[in-house]
């Protein structure tokens, strides 16, 4: 090879390598960091029965899973006074799901699991939360605002895969129904996983489910499963949906669904008739990067749900009709929502009382003015919570 | 109580003294071995000596040809990266290097790393955090004895095999103690240490690891010089890229670790010249930046050259660069209490000052004549170096051997025997270190020194044991007299607890295996520490959950709240329920009982914040149980 040969290799090799080293910064320059995945946290949620309105509500440090220590409220008819009543013995910081009796003045709280503890310790009180006893569960709770019922006979609560049922004389649980059976009963319905449970006055059993193009809406009777639930109406034919609320009562069944077709959500309120088939509502738009942070179901079937961004939070209530009214915007920060019964004595009908949490520990509580137009400061709470007691 | 997220301080005093204790007796091991080595070398230079007498030799012989001095390039590589190792190892002795290592450098290094980085590093991290005190003594004796070794053997099979073990825990280093020196890191720069200061360490000790007539024509050089000239034009690219944060001033990637930096514990006057220049990068970021890439640009531009007057340019201005960097920026890299080494600008100066040597100041051979009066300044020439039939050089000046003609042995000169064993002495400097920690490395317990530090020593009592009858998870009666002949280690635990119960069981469990067969004779007993969630239910599935319902000789034992409060009291549990949505809180409290039933030592269990302290905690339980056995 001659001199110059030899050069123009040498001048090409460094080329060469010059090229490589600067591909290798560019691509390490252009590199960048990863978004971090969403956790699956079960929405604060509120019950209410003839007798009591609960409430479930996240406090703390809610940047924290650790020190997010979620509480269960009540208050008594007629009263937007809530006190804390959140069952001791185990740490909450995994969540609470709420179940309250459909024919009982029971009520039962389930502890989702957290950290190293992998099952779920029920808590049951029957005297408005003065007192509590524990109850047991094998298993993890579904973290879903539904995932316990209790009713005329049995307790029912979502576990895993499976409904599990407790007779009311028994400390036993049995398998009532898998998803898997339920997906062989409806293939239509396609369930990827079960979202709700309630039972009618009746003993009714009404399972919830994740569908494809359908809602997810069974029952059982004489020990017989059906798919209650048909295909969403107009362009949400083909959605996805959930169950997100399900609650039965002695006058009316409701559910919440959400239906989700590409980047579009909506939400539909569901009325059940006395066939037993379901009445859905208009569809209720859920904007991009809004999420539903928390729902209320009143027994006689009226429904709230609070909707939040990053801007704001707004405040939709389903109407007779079966379409969805905005009310006024909740104070900023709204965690929760609940509905007070109204109490036996006065003819008025329940109200919605919103809740805002300041600093993690002062809870605030806002109640609807009767016209509708504001909300009112009606109490403070100082709620104690013992960071690092969970951790 | 539980759960009170408690964590071990880096100057922790048990962890402290014990590694205080273990340098002191691997000092003393050294030592000793140095004393062997000298004696070996006077026993063997006289047994030598008298091979030679009788070969009517009156001295050791001299190198029979002529040789070159060590080359000058890599006289000052290794003699550099020598006093370069012997500081990181100085830095090592810091009382904060056994726990802090990993959380205040490791860790912080590998941040912003990929999860793969972070996975590889942790493997690492996992060894040194389960065995700190032997870790960082290891780290000591590696680094002094690489130091030494590059030191007293100049040239030959010992030097470069002292090259070798350079680079060989350069790498151990680079990967699992600087993260790759951060090269997948999205913040890459060279200012902040990229590609990591040991790599150069290993560069060094490749360059002492290679032939020595690698150093005899310039090629070494230029590819020295003309790869870190390429280097620095990357980094200038890197450093101009839009985006990364280098360009902004107020909030920008340069004047935050500058801020942080200041933050070091250190004299005033480096916090406060790091605090003028972060300030001004805050007021004049980009102008800084626009610098700093064409400085990088033209130093890389010049190094690229072929020209001596350009590169000796480049080199000069980098020299200047890489101080205002490692003062201003890098913070001179060892401050602060858990500084391992004086980071990258000085070891990439000497590569570069190695690579200029080597390129323009070849070594020149000696005549036979010349070798003599050069003395000591011409270093050893090992074996491996030496032609056939030469002498394996000995002291200048001293009269030529004529008659050693035998094996190598015979040819063997005082200064290459002196300076072999040397080497190996500073070999042994390495393995003092290396050994204990490999044979930590292998063990996936950590030590029960953690446990210790965290929970203090366990507390030796001799007193008959509290009884109690409860009920265990199968629903039958247990009493503590029923495990009389079996040593008991007996805990209390809440089995709907989120947090410090499941790895206190998961404690007993691991202790159970490491018994192995010894397990037939010791019980694992806890009760229940919850009021309120306490029946038999909630025991058998707290087993199921933690694995627990294999072991024939596990009791998770419960009763009547009464039953329960009256053995929480003789064992002085305090239990107490917490509102709000907090789990129940109780004392973290362990006994072993002996196989008579006597109470013998008290244990603090808190499992403390990570997982490491777990299986430390099964270590100081299993030698804790290990004494009653068979007693």
């Amino acid at each position: 090879m001659s001199l110059q040969h030899r050069r123009r290799a040498a001048a090409g090799r460094l080329r060469g390598i010059v090229l490589v080293a600067f591909s290798f910064f560019a691509v390490l320059a252009a590199s960048g960091g990863s978004a971090a995945a969403a956790s699956d946290l079960p929405l604060p949620s509120a019950i209410e029965t003839p007798a009591d309105s609960w409430v479930v509500l996240p406090m703390g440090q809610t940047g924290s899973l650790v020190n997010t220590f979620w509480q269960l409220l009540r208050a008594a008819p007629g009263s937007s006074q809530w006190s804390v009543v959140t069952p001791q013995g185990v740490a909450d910081n995994g969540g609470l799901v709420a179940a309250a009796g459909v024919t009982t003045a029971s009520t039962t709280v389930g502890f989702l699991p957290s950290q190293s503890l992998r099952f779920s310790p029920l808590s049951v009180t029957t005297d408005a939360g003065r007192t509590w006893s524990p109850a047991f569960l094998p298993g993890a709770l579904a973290a879903r605002p539904d995932a316990l019922a209790s009713g005329p006979g049995r307790s029912l609560a979502i576990v895993g895969s499976a409904v599990l049922q407790q007779p009311s004389n028994s400390p036993s649980w049995s398998r009532l129904v898998t998803l898997a059976a339920l997906q062989r009963l409806a293939p239509q319905c396609a369930a990827t996983a079960l979202d709700a449970v309630a039972m009618t006055p009746t003993g009714a059993i009404l399972v919830g489910a994740a569908c494809h193009g359908h809602l997810g809406l069974f029952s059982a009777s004489g020990g017989k499963w059906r798919l209650d639930g048909a295909p969403l109406p107009g362009e949400w034919r083909d959605a996805s949906t959930t169950i997100l609320r399900l609650q039965a009562s002695n006058t009316q069944t409701t559910a919440v669904a959400t239906a989700t077709k590409g980047s579009h959500h909506a939400l539909f309120a569901l009325s059940q008739s006395r066939s037993g088939g379901w009445h859905a509502s208009a569809p209720l738009p859920i904007g991009a990067g809004a999420t539903v942070l928390a729902s209320a179901v009143d027994f006689g079937g009226a429904l709230s749900v609070l909707v939040g961004s990053k801007e704001s939070e707004s405040v939709d209530q389903i109407t007779p009709a079966g379409s969805w009214v905005t009310l006024p915007a909740p104070p900023r920060g709204a965690v929760g929502l609940a509905w007070v019964v109204p109490a036996t004595t006065s003819f008025g009908a329940t109200t919605l009382d919103a809740f805002t949490v300041v600093g993690g520990t002062d809870l605030h509580v806002f109640a609807l003015t009767p016209g509708g137009g504001k909300w009112a400061g009606a109490q403070t709470l100082q709620v104690p919570l013992p960071y690092g007691s969970s951790s | 109580m539980p759960g009170m997220g408690r964590a071990l301080q880096t100057g922790n005093p048990t962890i402290v003294s014990s590694f205080h204790s273990a340098l002191l007796h691997q000092l003393l091991i050294i030592l000793l071995v140095a004393a062997v080595c000298a004696i070996g070398f006077n026993v063997v230079r006289t047994i030598q000596w008298r091979r030679l007498k009788e070969h009517g030799l009156l001295s050791f012989p001299l190198p029979a040809r002529a040789a070159t001095p060590e080359p000058l390039a890599r006289r000052v590589v290794r003699i550099g990266f020598a006093a370069l190792w012997i500081l990181d190892g100085l830095l090592q002795i810091q009382s904060g290097m056994p726990l802090g290592l990993t959380s205040g450098v490791v860790q912080p290094a590998a941040a912003t790393s990929p999860s793969w980085v972070q996975h590889v590093v942790n493997s690492g991290v996992t060894i040194w955090s389960n065995h700190p005190v032997e870790a960082a003594a290891a780290a000591v004796w590696i680094q002094l004895g690489i130091g030494i070794w590059l030191l007293v053997a100049p040239r030959g099979r010992w030097s470069r095999l002292a090259g070798l073990a350079s680079v060989g825990w350069g790498l151990v280093v680079w990967v699992f103690g600087e993260a790759f020196g951060g090269i997948f890191a999205p913040g890459l720069t060279w200012m902040f240490g990229a590609p990591g200061a040991v790599l150069f360490y290993c560069v060094g000790g490749l360059l002492v690891a290679l032939p020595e007539h690698a150093f005899s024509t310039p090629r070494l050089g230029r590819i020295i010089v003309r790869a870190g000239g390429i280097f620095l034009l990357g980094m200038a690219v890197l450093q101009a890229w839009p985006g990364r944060g280098y360009w902004q001033g107020r909030d920008g990637n340069l004047s935050a670790m500058v801020q942080q930096m200041a933050q070091t514990p250190q004299p005033h006057l480096f916090s406060s010249w790091l605090g003028s220049f972060g300030s001004f990068v805050q007021a004049h970021g980009w102008g800084v930046n626009l610098f700093v890439v064409i400085a990088l640009a033209g130093v890389g531009a010049l190094l690229v050259s072929r020209r001596r007057e350009l590169v000796r340019g480049g080199l000069v201005a980098f020299v200047v660069l890489s101080l205002a960097d490692w003062m201003l920026v890098e913070d001179l890299g060892f401050l602060g209490g858990v500084g391992t080494d004086p980071n990258s600008m000085i070891p990439m100066a000497l590569v570069l000052v190695t690579g200029y040597l080597a390129m323009f100041r070849l070594p020149v051979p000696l005549s036979v004549g010349e070798e003599a009066t050069a003395g000591a300044a011409a270093t050893e020439q090992g074996a491996s170096d030496a032609g056939p039939g030469a002498a394996i050089e000995g002291p200048a000046g001293a009269a030529p051997a004529t008659g050693a003609s035998g094996g190598w042995w015979d040819r063997v000169t005082l200064s290459y025997l002196l300076r072999s064993v040397a080497a190996v002495a500073a070999l042994a400097v390495v393995l003092v270190g290396a050994a204990p920690m490999a044979v930590a490395a292998v063990n996936r317990n950590a030590d029960p020194i953690l446990s210790e530090a965290l929970n203090g020593t366990p507390n030796a009592v001799d007193t008959p044991a509290p009884p109690f009858t409860l009920t265990d998870q199968y629903g039958q009666s247990v009493s503590l007299s029923q495990l009389r002949g079996h040593v008991v280690a007996l805990t209390f635990l809440d089995p709907v607890c989120t947090s410090d119960c499941p790895l206190i069981a998961q404690e007993f469990r691991q202790t159970d295996q490491r018994l192995g067969d010894q397990s037939r004779q010791v019980d694992f007993v806890a009760v229940v520490a919850n009021p309120i969630y306490r029946s038999v239910s909630f025991t058998r599935e707290f087993d199921q959950q933690e694995g627990l319902t294999h072991l024939t000789n596990w009791y998770y034992l419960t009763g009547s709240l009464s039953a329960l409060e009256r053995v929480w009291a003789n064992y002085g549990v305090e239990v107490s329920t917490v509102a709000n949505g907090a789990m129940v809180a109780h004392s973290d409290l362990a006994f072993v009982i002996d196989s008579l039933g006597r109470q013998r030592d008290a244990l603090i269990t808190d499992p403390g914040p990570t997982q490491v302290f777990a299986s430390s905690f099964s270590s100081l339980l299993l030698s804790q149980i290990d004494q009653f056995l068979n007693t």
